[in-house]
Protein backbone atom coordinates (compact mmCIF):
# COMPACT_ATOMS: atom_id res chain seq x y z
CA UNK A 1 0.00 0.00 0.00
CA UNK A 2 1.07 3.58 -0.42
CA UNK A 3 2.13 5.89 -3.18
CA UNK A 4 1.21 5.13 -6.76
CA UNK A 5 1.91 1.42 -6.49
CA UNK A 6 5.53 1.74 -7.62
CA UNK A 7 7.91 -0.15 -5.38
CA UNK A 8 10.29 1.98 -3.33
CA UNK A 9 13.33 0.05 -2.11
CA UNK A 10 15.05 0.99 1.12
CA UNK A 11 17.94 0.14 3.42
CA UNK A 12 16.14 0.74 6.69
CA UNK A 13 16.71 -2.75 8.08
CA UNK A 14 20.45 -2.59 7.37
CA UNK A 15 20.76 0.87 8.91
CA UNK A 16 18.79 -0.19 11.97
CA UNK A 17 20.96 -3.25 12.42
CA UNK A 18 24.19 -1.28 11.97
CA UNK A 19 23.20 1.20 14.64
CA UNK A 20 21.60 -1.24 17.08
CA UNK A 21 18.18 0.36 16.94
CA UNK A 22 14.77 -1.18 17.48
CA UNK A 23 11.71 -0.33 15.42
CA UNK A 24 10.34 1.47 18.46
CA UNK A 25 13.44 3.71 18.57
CA UNK A 26 13.19 4.68 14.92
CA UNK A 27 9.41 5.09 15.06
CA UNK A 28 9.56 7.34 18.14
CA UNK A 29 12.24 9.50 16.51
CA UNK A 30 10.24 10.14 13.34
CA UNK A 31 6.80 10.22 14.98
CA UNK A 32 5.26 7.14 13.43
CA UNK A 33 3.92 3.78 14.56
CA UNK A 34 6.54 1.05 14.99
CA UNK A 35 4.53 -1.27 12.75
CA UNK A 36 4.87 1.28 9.96
CA UNK A 37 8.65 0.92 10.20
CA UNK A 38 8.12 -2.84 9.86
CA UNK A 39 5.94 -2.40 6.77
CA UNK A 40 8.56 -0.06 5.28
CA UNK A 41 11.31 -2.63 5.87
CA UNK A 42 9.21 -5.34 4.23
CA UNK A 43 8.58 -3.09 1.23
CA UNK A 44 4.82 -3.19 1.86
CA UNK A 45 4.53 0.54 2.29
CA UNK A 46 6.11 3.45 0.46
CA UNK A 47 6.72 6.48 2.67
CA UNK A 48 5.58 10.01 2.00
CA UNK A 49 8.28 12.53 1.11
CA UNK A 50 7.94 13.98 4.61
CA UNK A 51 8.56 10.63 6.31
CA UNK A 52 11.44 9.81 3.95
CA UNK A 53 13.09 13.16 4.76
CA UNK A 54 12.55 12.63 8.50
CA UNK A 55 14.19 9.20 8.29
CA UNK A 56 17.10 10.61 6.26
CA UNK A 57 17.59 13.38 8.82
CA UNK A 58 17.42 10.87 11.68
CA UNK A 59 20.10 8.65 10.17
CA UNK A 60 22.12 11.65 8.99
CA UNK A 61 22.19 10.40 5.40
CA UNK A 62 20.94 11.73 2.07
CA UNK A 63 17.50 10.38 1.09
CA UNK A 64 18.91 8.54 -1.91
CA UNK A 65 21.21 6.56 0.41
CA UNK A 66 18.13 5.11 2.13
CA UNK A 67 15.43 5.03 -0.57
CA UNK A 68 15.63 4.12 -4.24
CA UNK A 69 13.29 3.28 -7.10
CA UNK A 70 15.68 0.52 -8.19
CA UNK A 71 16.95 -2.33 -6.01
CA UNK A 72 20.06 -1.52 -3.99
CA UNK A 73 23.34 -3.30 -4.64
CA UNK A 74 24.40 -5.04 -1.42
CA UNK A 75 26.76 -2.81 0.57
CA UNK A 76 29.45 -5.51 0.77
CA UNK A 77 29.41 -5.77 -3.01
CA UNK A 78 29.61 -2.01 -3.43
CA UNK A 79 32.60 -1.78 -1.09
CA UNK A 80 34.61 -4.92 -1.72
CA UNK A 81 33.56 -6.60 -4.97
CA UNK A 82 36.44 -7.36 -7.32
CA UNK A 83 35.75 -7.23 -11.05
CA UNK A 84 35.65 -10.70 -12.59
CA UNK A 85 35.04 -12.51 -9.31
CA UNK A 86 32.13 -14.98 -9.25
CA UNK A 87 29.01 -13.11 -8.16
CA UNK A 88 30.50 -9.71 -9.01
CA UNK A 89 28.09 -7.25 -10.64
CA UNK A 90 28.13 -7.32 -14.45
CA UNK A 91 28.56 -3.90 -15.96
CA UNK B 1 24.05 9.33 15.74
CA UNK B 2 20.70 8.49 17.31
CA UNK B 3 20.51 6.94 20.74
CA UNK B 4 19.30 3.38 21.04
CA UNK B 5 17.02 3.98 24.01
CA UNK B 6 14.78 6.81 25.11
CA UNK B 7 13.93 7.40 28.73
CA UNK B 8 10.44 8.28 29.94
CA UNK B 9 9.43 9.67 33.31
CA UNK B 10 8.20 6.92 35.62
CA UNK B 11 5.46 9.03 37.21
CA UNK B 12 2.86 11.45 35.97
CA UNK B 13 -0.51 11.36 34.26
CA UNK B 14 -0.74 9.33 31.06
CA UNK B 15 -2.05 11.44 28.17
CA UNK B 16 -5.47 10.25 27.01
CA UNK B 17 -4.40 9.72 23.40
CA UNK B 18 -1.46 7.62 24.55
CA UNK B 19 -3.72 5.54 26.77
CA UNK B 20 -6.16 4.88 23.91
CA UNK B 21 -3.32 3.95 21.57
CA UNK B 22 -1.89 1.66 24.26
CA UNK B 23 -5.24 -0.12 24.64
CA UNK B 24 -5.51 -0.80 20.92
CA UNK B 25 -1.85 -1.81 20.52
CA UNK B 26 -1.58 -4.08 23.54
CA UNK B 27 0.47 -7.21 22.70
CA UNK B 28 -2.20 -9.36 24.41
CA UNK B 29 -4.18 -9.12 21.15
CA UNK B 30 -1.33 -10.08 18.81
CA UNK B 31 -3.00 -13.45 18.15
CA UNK B 32 -5.97 -11.58 16.63
CA UNK B 33 -3.72 -9.49 14.38
CA UNK B 34 -2.68 -12.40 12.18
CA UNK B 35 -4.46 -12.25 8.86
CA UNK B 36 -5.92 -15.73 9.24
CA UNK B 37 -7.29 -14.88 12.69
CA UNK B 38 -8.72 -11.60 11.41
CA UNK B 39 -10.52 -13.36 8.57
CA UNK B 40 -11.88 -15.98 10.96
CA UNK B 41 -13.13 -13.19 13.23
CA UNK B 42 -14.96 -11.60 10.29
CA UNK B 43 -16.65 -14.91 9.47
CA UNK B 44 -17.68 -15.40 13.11
CA UNK B 45 -18.96 -11.83 13.31
CA UNK B 46 -21.10 -12.21 10.17
CA UNK B 47 -22.50 -15.53 11.39
CA UNK B 48 -23.34 -14.00 14.77
CA UNK B 49 -25.13 -11.09 13.06
CA UNK B 50 -27.12 -13.54 10.93
CA UNK B 51 -28.03 -15.50 14.07
CA UNK B 52 -28.98 -12.26 15.86
CA UNK B 53 -31.31 -11.24 13.02
CA UNK B 54 -32.85 -14.73 12.76
CA UNK B 55 -33.45 -15.13 16.48
CA UNK B 56 -34.75 -11.54 16.69
CA UNK B 57 -37.14 -12.29 13.83
CA UNK B 58 -38.43 -15.47 15.49
CA UNK B 59 -38.78 -13.61 18.79
CA UNK B 60 -40.73 -10.84 17.02
CA UNK B 61 -43.08 -13.44 15.53
CA UNK B 62 -43.73 -14.70 19.06
CA UNK B 63 -44.66 -11.24 20.31
CA UNK B 64 -41.24 -9.69 20.74
CA UNK B 65 -41.14 -9.78 24.53
CA UNK B 66 -37.50 -10.94 24.62
CA UNK B 67 -38.58 -13.72 26.95
CA UNK B 68 -38.05 -17.47 26.92
CA UNK B 69 -35.44 -19.22 24.81
CA UNK B 70 -35.48 -16.78 21.87
CA UNK B 71 -35.15 -13.79 24.19
CA UNK B 72 -32.20 -15.32 26.03
CA UNK B 73 -30.57 -16.35 22.75
CA UNK B 74 -31.07 -12.87 21.28
CA UNK B 75 -29.39 -11.31 24.31
CA UNK B 76 -26.52 -13.82 24.13
CA UNK B 77 -25.95 -13.10 20.43
CA UNK B 78 -26.15 -9.35 21.07
CA UNK B 79 -23.44 -9.56 23.74
CA UNK B 80 -21.38 -11.77 21.39
CA UNK B 81 -21.66 -9.10 18.67
CA UNK B 82 -20.35 -6.44 21.05
CA UNK B 83 -17.46 -8.66 22.19
CA UNK B 84 -16.55 -9.57 18.60
CA UNK B 85 -16.64 -5.90 17.60
CA UNK B 86 -14.21 -5.09 20.40
CA UNK B 87 -11.86 -7.90 19.31
CA UNK B 88 -12.02 -6.77 15.66
CA UNK B 89 -11.13 -3.25 16.78
CA UNK B 90 -8.14 -4.61 18.69
CA UNK B 91 -7.17 -6.75 15.68
CA UNK B 92 -7.08 -3.63 13.48
CA UNK B 93 -5.33 -1.57 16.19
CA UNK B 94 -8.32 0.73 16.63
CA UNK B 95 -7.89 2.32 13.19
CA UNK B 96 -11.57 3.31 13.17
CA UNK B 97 -11.82 4.16 16.86
CA UNK B 98 -8.74 6.32 17.40
CA UNK B 99 -8.74 9.98 16.38
CA UNK B 100 -7.09 10.86 13.09
CA UNK B 101 -4.44 12.81 14.99
CA UNK B 102 -3.45 9.64 16.86
CA UNK B 103 -2.71 7.78 13.62
CA UNK B 104 0.40 7.98 11.47
CA UNK B 105 0.40 8.44 7.69
CA UNK B 106 0.22 4.72 6.86
CA UNK B 107 -2.60 4.11 9.32
CA UNK B 108 -4.54 7.08 7.93
CA UNK B 109 -4.06 5.73 4.41
CA UNK B 110 -5.31 2.27 5.49
CA UNK B 111 -8.30 3.83 7.22
CA UNK B 112 -9.18 5.84 4.09
CA UNK B 113 -8.91 2.67 2.04
CA UNK B 114 -11.31 0.92 4.45
CA UNK B 115 -13.86 3.71 4.11
CA UNK B 116 -13.47 3.81 0.31
CA UNK B 117 -13.90 0.08 -0.24
CA UNK B 118 -16.57 -0.05 2.48
CA UNK B 119 -18.59 2.62 0.70
CA UNK B 120 -18.34 0.71 -2.58
CA UNK B 121 -19.46 -2.54 -0.94
CA UNK B 122 -22.42 -0.91 0.81
CA UNK B 123 -23.39 1.07 -2.30
CA UNK B 124 -23.14 -2.08 -4.44
CA UNK B 125 -25.19 -4.17 -2.02
CA UNK B 126 -27.79 -1.41 -1.66
CA UNK B 127 -28.13 -1.08 -5.43
CA UNK B 128 -28.48 -4.85 -5.82
CA UNK B 129 -31.21 -4.98 -3.15
CA UNK B 130 -33.07 -2.06 -4.75
CA UNK B 131 -32.83 -3.65 -8.18
CA UNK B 132 -34.13 -6.95 -6.81
CA UNK B 133 -36.97 -5.13 -5.03
CA UNK B 134 -37.97 -3.40 -8.28
CA UNK B 135 -38.30 -6.65 -10.19
CA UNK B 136 -39.98 -8.73 -7.49
CA UNK B 137 -43.78 -8.65 -7.18
CA UNK B 138 -44.71 -6.66 -4.05
CA UNK B 139 -46.40 -9.61 -2.35
CA UNK B 140 -43.28 -11.74 -2.70
CA UNK B 141 -40.86 -9.21 -1.21
CA UNK B 142 -38.98 -10.64 1.74
CA UNK B 143 -40.02 -7.88 4.09
CA UNK B 144 -43.54 -7.34 2.76
CA UNK B 145 -46.07 -7.59 5.55
CA UNK B 146 -43.49 -7.43 8.33
CA UNK B 147 -44.49 -5.66 11.48
CA UNK B 148 -42.49 -3.07 13.41
CA UNK B 149 -40.81 -5.59 15.73
CA UNK B 150 -39.66 -7.77 12.83
CA UNK B 151 -38.22 -4.70 11.15
CA UNK B 152 -36.33 -3.78 14.33
CA UNK B 153 -34.90 -7.31 14.58
CA UNK B 154 -33.44 -6.96 11.07
CA UNK B 155 -32.45 -3.32 11.50
CA UNK B 156 -30.34 -4.02 14.63
CA UNK B 157 -28.23 -6.56 12.73
CA UNK B 158 -27.97 -4.35 9.64
CA UNK B 159 -26.85 -1.32 11.66
CA UNK B 160 -24.12 -3.34 13.35
CA UNK B 161 -23.11 -4.76 9.98
CA UNK B 162 -22.86 -1.32 8.33
CA UNK B 163 -21.00 0.10 11.31
CA UNK B 164 -18.28 -2.52 10.97
CA UNK B 165 -17.91 -2.72 7.18
CA UNK B 166 -14.77 -0.50 6.97
CA UNK B 167 -13.18 -2.37 9.89
CA UNK B 168 -13.92 -5.71 8.22
CA UNK B 169 -12.47 -4.47 4.92
CA UNK B 170 -9.20 -3.54 6.60
CA UNK B 171 -9.15 -6.72 8.69
CA UNK B 172 -9.56 -8.72 5.48
CA UNK B 173 -6.99 -7.02 3.23
CA UNK B 174 -4.20 -6.03 5.60
CA UNK B 175 -1.12 -8.29 5.47
CA UNK B 176 0.23 -9.95 8.59
CA UNK B 177 1.66 -7.52 11.10
CA UNK B 178 5.44 -7.31 11.07
CA UNK B 179 6.81 -9.34 13.99
CA UNK B 180 6.78 -7.57 17.32
CA UNK B 181 10.29 -6.23 17.65
CA UNK B 182 11.45 -4.26 20.64
CA UNK B 183 15.06 -5.26 20.11
CA UNK B 184 17.60 -3.91 17.64
CA UNK B 185 17.70 -5.74 14.31
CA UNK B 186 20.28 -8.58 14.31
CA UNK B 187 23.42 -8.01 12.30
Amino acid sequence: MGGNGEQVYNRLLVLRAERGLSRHDVAAAVGTHYQTIGYLERGEYSPSLQLALKLAAYFGLPVEAIFSLTPFTPLSEQLYAQPGAPGAPKR
Amino acid sequence: MPKASQSKPLWGPIPRAELRAWQYNHPRWNWARRRRARRALIAIYLLTLAALATVGWIDALRGGHREGLTGTLWLAFFVAVLVEQAVLDKATRGLFRLRVGDLDERQRAVRDLGYRYGFRIVAGAGTAILAAALYLPTDRLLLAGTNRLEWIAIAVAVVYLLWMVPTMVVAWIEPDDPAVDDEPAPL
